[in-house]
């Protein structure tokens, strides 16, 4: 390699390069929460542990698995990988399932949101289970199997916030009501 | 002598490696020494490149890059350990500046530190972990349930532009590396594999890879967008297996062999190899599983979704087309004769992978999935002339025909199958030979003939054996096993007429008399076979003559590869004879009585053998030295 072989103009582009990646996503996923309706739904942990990312509690909902028969469906064959959109309704404190299709859905009324997801396994004409990208809440190191035994008797709360194209974003966590706060 | 004022010839980068490493051969075998290397040295311009290529990277790269890998590990370790009493933005912003300033650090050190090129090298690899980092962090930091694939893809892009900046095999390595890990994590994934981000990462990659004049990192580039192809197709025939499942890969074995006809120029030359090798190696695995799987195929049914069926066919149908396009730029250059021949095959690969696509999957017959191979490796004899192929084919056949055919309850066929297929290996070895002087391929062939053959006669020298085969006798109904059998019988019978005449001493590199001999009783050895198991029990006196006959066929054999100064045909048949001894001797089911019988009888024969060798030794000839 030769001293001054590097041109500064592709040097700085492999940084903005980076940069950008990163900015972008941080932006992305923060305009997101901003926009996004926030709502509180019940969810049912596991806790794993990613290698980059340390432990995380693996977070599953009740429009997780989908009943083909209790919802409206455009379709009984869904297939794994598929872009899908789900109806979610208010029923009392809680939010379910009402509608899947796998073309965009709208609703004006305020106990509907609809949220996007990938099919990650499906049943024809049984049931479908859902991923929404809202399945991991992270914690800090070694707090996971507490957290983890705390949530199997208790009640497991998650705010959820979903922007108008559908895409959710994990606010925070509660535990019987309580936030969960690790500071 | 060299005028030091004539201009140097340059030499270039392919001749420049090849001078460079025969120089290092000439002087470590003292043809030449220091002064006349160095005065050889001094005559040629070299390329700048060729002796960084001599040594792949240098010990402190490898120094600095563990230390660089450490530090970055040590960064992941802090991001995973989770500081949550950081605000988001503060621990964006100590990752984003974090970046900024190792860059700009390496830069500098780039720029102006020409004794610490390494160490700048090291920085942009430690800022590029620091990166990685960063990826992770902002998926934890907005408890984002990304899939591992998804994160290094994002990786990846940003190491690629560090690459191309600094021209560095360090980072054009983890990129790869990278590269390798995405595709791997793929398989993992919900989300459907998307050919986009394949190609946006292989068309940074493999131009960087001519680039830098990086052979090995092209070949890790077209081995994992292989594997990448796989895990797709993987991903959409998760309901079931089909046959059907190798189309895709099928058809990116033909484009690599006619991207390999783009390569003809001296400056691209050196890549073609890999390109070539690596088609040959994915049509040759594909082309001998398809027999293999193709008893289990089900058609495109199986494919798990209409997304599914059109991305089978879009990714098919885009890898026809690019061959297609590789095949007409190719012939308006001038060939040679791999260029053309490989040309030629292109359509009749074609006709191959759309039988097995569109010939229904309920074939009337097994031996219908062997069409594919056939006809390639015939067409490939017809234009080259090169029996290599053909070899290959027959050599599959005789080894995995018979298991194929494999029925649990019938043993006994798939063994004389076995043993037909070994006679017929060794005998066609024996014909190379006499037709062709064909002794490398013959040599090959008569081996595995010999390793079938022996294998086969072990098995059925067993007594308990033979009594299991006894009991379940019953003449195949199989179209597919008569056929097999009646076509390699006719051929040893063949072989055998037309060997009997190919002699020693008539013929120079004929058969000695023992051969003669043996390759005269062996064809009947299956039939006898087949007539005692209709007929008769496996009683001791099947096992005894069996086992008699077996330990003559081996000390024939010994004998013939002592008078032809043959190892492996002596270490194959003595391995063999000892084998045999063993597991009589062990057998339980043999009396001690005739366990003494065979083996007195057969030391007798043995020594017999030996004293009449020790009185004729000066008649031994030795007929073909190794």
């Amino acid at each position: 390699m030769k001293k001054n072989e590097y041109s500064i103009y592709v040097f700085l582009a492999a940084i903005l390069v980076q940069v950008a990646v990163l900015a972008l996503f941080a932006y992305h996923k923060e305009l997101s929460i901003r926009s996004g309706t926030k709502i509180i739904v019940e969810a049912i942990p596991q806790d794993p542990r990613s290698i980059f990312r340390g432990d995380y509690i693996r977070l599953s909902y009740e429009f997780s698995q989908i009943n083909l028969n209790e919802v409206l469906h455009n379709k009984d064959n869904f297939y794994r990988g598929q872009e899908v959109f789900v109806k979610l309704s208010s029923i009392g404190d809680n939010w379910k399932p009402a509608q899947i299709s796998d073309s965009l859905l709208t609703s004006d009324k305020e106990d509907e949101l609809i949220i996007s997801g990938v099919v990650e396994e499906a049943y024809p004409g049984k049931s479908v289970n859902v991923i929404y990208g809202i399945e991991s809440y992270f914690v800090p190191e070694g707090k996971g199997r507490y957290l983890e035994k705390q949530i199997l008797q208790h009640n497991v709360q998650v705010k959820l916030s979903i922007d108008k194209r559908g895409e959710a974003s994990v606010c925070k966590i509660f535990i019987d009501g309580h936030e969960v706060n690790f500071r | 002598m060299h005028d030091e004022h004539h201009p140097k010839r340059k030499l270039h980068g392919l001749f420049a490696r090849w001078l460079d490493s025969q120089l290092n051969a000439w002087r470590k075998a003292d043809i030449l020494n220091a002064s006349e290397e160095e005065r050889i040295r001094t005559f040629y311009d070299w390329p700048q490149t060729a002796q960084a290529k001599s040594s792949p990277l240098p010990f402190i790269v490898v120094l600095q890059a563990i230390g660089v890998l450490l530090i970055g590990a040590g960064i992941i370790s802090l991001i995973a350990f989770n500081w949550i009493k950081l605000e988001n933005l503060a621990k964006f912003g100590i990752i984003l500046c974090g970046l900024v300033l190792i860059y700009c650090t390496a830069f500098l050190v780039l720029r102006r530190k020409s004794n610490l090129q390494k160490t700048g090298v090291s920085l942009i690899l430690l800022g590029n972990l620091l990166y990685g980092g960063g990826i992770w962090l902002l998926a934890q930091m907005y408890h984002i349930h990304c899939t591992f694939s998804e994160g290094v893809f994002l990786w990846a892009l940003g190491v690629i532009p560090f690459a191309y900046a600094v021209k560095s095999r360090l980072n054009y390595y983890m990129a790869i590396a990278l590269f390798i890990m995405w595709v791997l994590a793929e398989s993992g994934g919900s989300h459907p594999p998307q050919a986009v981000f394949l190609f946006i990462i292989l068309g940074l990659l493999i131009p960087l890879s001519y680039d830098l004049r990086d052979k090995k990192g092209l070949a890790f580039c077209i081995v994992t967008a292989a594997a990448w192809l796989v895990i797709s197709t993987v991903f959409w025939f998760r309901g079931g297996f089909s046959v059907e499942f190798f189309i895709p890969l099928l058809l990116y074995g033909i484009l690599l062999l006619a991207v390999s006809n783009l390569h003809l120029g001296p400056s691209l030359r050196i890549y073609r190899g890999i390109y070539f090798d690596a088609g040959v190696a994915i049509l040759a695995i594909v082309f001998f599983l398809v027999p293999i799987f193709g008893a289990l195929a089900r058609g495109l049914q199986v494919l798990m979704s209409p997304g599914a069926y059109r991305s089978f066919w879009v990714y098919s149908a885009s890898l026809c087309i690019a061959t297609l396009v590789c095949r007409e730029s190719s012939a308006r250059t001038s060939l040679d004769t791999r260029g053309k021949l490989i040309n030629r095959l292109i359509p009749y690969f074609f006709v191959a992978t759309s039988y097995i696509l569109f010939v229904p999957s309920a074939k009337p017959s097994f031996l219908a999935n062997l069409f594919p191979l056939v006809l390639v490796a015939f067409m490939h004899w017809h234009y080259s002339r090169s029996r290599l192929l053909l070899n290959f084919v027959l050599l599959y056949f005789a080894f995995c025909l018979p298991a194929s055919l494999a029925d649990f309850h019938q043993t006994l066929l798939v063994f004389i199958l076995y043993l037909i297929c070994g006679i017929f290996c060794y005998m066609l070895g024996w014909f190379y030979v006499a037709r062709f002087d064909a002794r490398e391929e013959a040599g090959l062939l008569k081996i595995l003939g010999l390793l079938l053959m022996f294998f086969s006669l072990f098995i059925f020298s067993f007594s308990s054996v033979a009594g299991h085969f006894y009991r379940n006798f019953k003449f195949s109904r199989s179209f597919d096993f008569w056929l097999i059998f009646i076509c390699f019988y006719a051929a040893i019978l063949f072989f055998r007429h037309k060997l009997s005449t190919f002699v020693y001493p008539a013929y120079k590199r004929g058969l000695l008399r023992e051969e003669s001999c043996l390759i005269s009783i062996l064809p009947f050895a299956p039939l006898m076979l087949l007539i005692n198991f209709r007929h008769h029990p496996a009683d001791f006196w099947y096992t005894f003559l069996v086992n008699v006959f077996y330990l003559g066929v081996l000390i024939g054999y010994i004998t013939a590869g002592y008078r032809r100064n043959q190892t492996y045909l002596r270490v194959i048949a003595f391995l063999f004879l000892i084998l045999v001894v063993v597991s009589r001797y062990f057998e339980l089911e043999w009396s001690l009585l005739y366990k003494a019988v065979l083996f007195i009888s057969t030391g007798v024969f043995i020594l017999a053998a030996g004293i009449i060798i020790e009185k004729n030794k000066t008649k031994v000839v030795v007929i073909e030295e190794e």
